[in-house]
């Protein structure tokens, strides 16, 4: 014990209580992606916990099954078009509400953001009665589109930080010394917000990879995502694969975050070194 | 589209703005202004900030098209001309070079956006930064280079592909004292070896008038006095230049008498009278400011003043002792207190407080102006 005055018996409780209460706060957010790991190596015929020995024959169904193997192709194949749909839409929409000199600029972008604040549910159905009009609904390019929208508010939002952080002088500077425009854009601008889009791109990745809402809707039978097809699994056929994907789900955007965040501290470190001529 | 190349040695543009009228909402950032830039002439927008000159910087450079008012450069209309087809080399005021490219890339920018061959703009970079003195310094990223550096590299670029017109958006706020100085005398040499026109953006009244040819003092939008700098410190156009420019002392008072030379007869509230010269037309009544510059106060103690010359007694109420220059605070014996500046040349006797002052000045440098 230290000599420091001594902490009242009120104090030390109320410390103790306190860690307790962090605990269960940990735990309870933790605990059901944790029971997910055991349930994935189980060797068992049903969902069951917990699992009576384990194995990876789970795991190995997954990948042997052309119907789990063709989700995830298309989860990848919408994952990739709607990141890279997003990230260039988004970045020339931040580039206008960041640059330009429009009076309507803030509606503009609350009408950008306005995505986020409407229920899921009530857009996976506007979609819905769209593309089933325009005969889309099952065609990969509806879930792109959906998705696309989903993830342009964190694109916006993200990118438009980046191009707040270039100052405007250093495009006059390219302008005035000879480039077009979108000439200046693509020298000094993209170079630098770069990092941003790359970070923006992997949201827009994560917000696709992660949608089960609209895949419902729109997947048919022909665009079928992993989500989509973990949910059939669960419904139809209660077997541990379900579990043994949402481990590997977890993962991919586990690495993709920290890809990320190990992209922004190299970045960083970059910025701070000192090269010889 | 690229620009035609330039000869080495281009002789400066001209640059004239007619009419010019700028407003950002309810501001009003430019006002009715007209300006006239003679080819190879050094001209400094003067002013403090918001008096409107980074605006009309901006609208010359085609960053901004002006709400009304024409720009013509080199006689040609250029008001709606794209910033990349002016022609134009621009220091921009925390220097804006680009981060991501070297100093060679920087300075090779305006000769690649022009599709010199490779050859060439090796040469011209080479050139332009031994002009700049910045040899060695090529594979330096900006942020490896101090301030005084970046300067240089955002000069080079700017004159790599031999503009005729170099804008100059307060480009030395950020260094300090002695190599502000340093690079004002180099500036000044390479525009006249160059004999490209600059206009110049500064709220530095000391570097406007050691670097111009001449200088445009702006306030609230509007041109108030273009000249000389030797104009302009002599014969301000209002009570602002005279404030905004140099120091000067201001007695408020009534005009007394007007004669036809415009020289007149004044009395300050105090009750001093002084014999001086008109800056606006006014009649005998009208209320008035006399400005005097504290140096053009000659502090005598034997030997009475000339005939004409105005005369003021008092004692000195503060000695501020700044090496090259002394300055005393004066109370008249009208109760009005003038600050009075004097060399300090060896031998002279520094005064005192409290001790008497006699005070000439002559009416030449009286200016008297509308409250």
């Amino acid at each position: 014990m230290r000599t420091s005055p001594p902490t009242s018996w009120a104090a030390r409780v109320g410390r103790f209580s306190f860690r307790v209460y962090c605990a269960l706060v940990l735990l309870f957010l933790a605990a059901p992606v944790v029971i997910v790991v055991p349930l994935a190596f189980s060797s068992a015929d049903f969902l069951r916990f917990p699992p009576p020995s384990y194995s990876l024959r789970w795991f190995n169904n997954f990948f042997s099954r052309r119907d789990w193997m063709e989700a995830a192709a298309n989860s990848f194949k919408i994952g990739f078009l709607t990141a890279g749909l997003a990230t260039v839409l988004g970045t020339a929409a931040a580039y206008g509400l960041v640059r330009g000199r429009s009076k309507r600029k803030e509606a503009l972008y609350a009408f950008f953001i306005s995505p986020m604040i409407v229920p899921n549910i009530v857009f996976a159905l506007a979609l819905y009665y769209l593309f089933s009009r325009l005969r889309m609904v099952g065609n990969m390019w509806s879930l792109v589109l959906g998705h696309t929208v989903l993830a342009l508010p964190p694109v916006i939002i993200v990118l438009s930080a980046s191009l707040q952080s270039v100052d405007y002088a250093l495009e006059q500077a390219a302008m005035i010394h000879g480039a077009r425009r979108l000439r200046a854009f693509f020298e000094v601008t993209l170079p630098l917000i770069l990092p941003g889009m790359v970070t923006a791109a992997l949201f827009a990745f994560l917000v696709s990879f992660d949608d089960l809402l609209i895949a419902l809707f729109l997947s048919g039978s022909r665009a079928v995502t992993l989500p989509k097809r973990m949910w059939d699994g669960v419904r139809l056929e209660i077997d541990p694969t379900v579990a043994a994907v949402a481990l590997l789900v977890m993962l991919l955007p586990t690495v993709i975050l920290v890809m990320a965040a190990l992209l922004r501290k190299r970045a960083m470190g970059r910025g701070g070194e000192k090269a010889t001529p | 589209m690229t620009a035609p190349a330039q000869p080495r040695h281009a002789t400066g543009a001209t640059v004239r703005l007619t009419n010019i009228h700028q407003r950002f909402g309810d501001v009003v950032a430019v006002r009715d202004v007209n300006l006239e830039v003679q080819a190879g002439e050094f001209l400094t927008l003067l002013g403090p900030s918001g008096s409107g000159k980074t605006t009309t910087l901006n609208i010359i450079a085609g960053f901004l098209e002006p709400m009304t008012g024409e720009v013509y450069i080199n006689e040609e209309p250029a008001t709606f001309k794209a910033p990349h087809l002016r022609n134009i080399g621009m220091v921009f005021q925390n220097y804006a070079l680009w981060p991501h490219m070297t100093v060679f890339q920087n300075v090779a920018f305006p000769l690649r956006m022009r599709r010199e061959s490779r050859a060439d703009i090796r040469k011209r970079v080479e050139e332009t930064l031994a002009m700049v003195r910045l040899q060695g310094l090529e594979t330096r990223l900006p942020r490896q280079l101090s301030g005084g550096q970046q300067q240089r590299v955002a000069l080079a670029r700017a004159l790599v592909f031999s503009p005729a017109l170099l804008l100059m958006d307060e480009p030395l706020g950020a260094l300090d004292k002695k190599l502000r100085e340093q690079m004002q005398l180099e500036i000044k040499h390479l525009q006249k070896t160059l004999g490209i026109t600059v206009i110049y953006v500064t709220h530095d009244q000391e570097e406007a008038l050691f670097m111009s040819d001449r200088v445009a003092v702006t306030n609230a939008g509007t041109i108030v006095q273009i000249g000389t700098p030797v104009d302009l410190y002599n014969r301000p156009a209002d009570r602002f230049v005279a404030d905004f420019i140099g120091e000067s002392n201001f007695l408020s008072g009534k005009v007394q008498s007007v004669d036809a030379t415009s020289s007149c007869r004044l009395v300050t509230d105090g009750g001093s009278v002084f014999q001086g010269m008109l800056g606006h037309p006014a009649q005998p009544g009208d209320a008035v400011v006399a400005a005097i510059r504290p140096e053009k106060i000659r502090l005598q103690q034997t030997g009475g003043p000339s005939a004409e010359e105005n005369t003021s007694q008092g004692s000195i109420v503060e000695v501020i002792y700044l090496g090259d220059w002394v300055k005393y605070r004066i109370e008249l014996t009208s109760g009005e207190t003038i600050v009075v500046k004097v060399p300090d040349r060896s031998g002279d006797e520094v005064h005192r407080v409290g001790s008497h002052a006699l005070l000439a000045i002559a009416p030449r440098d009286v200016m008297v102006y509308h409250e």
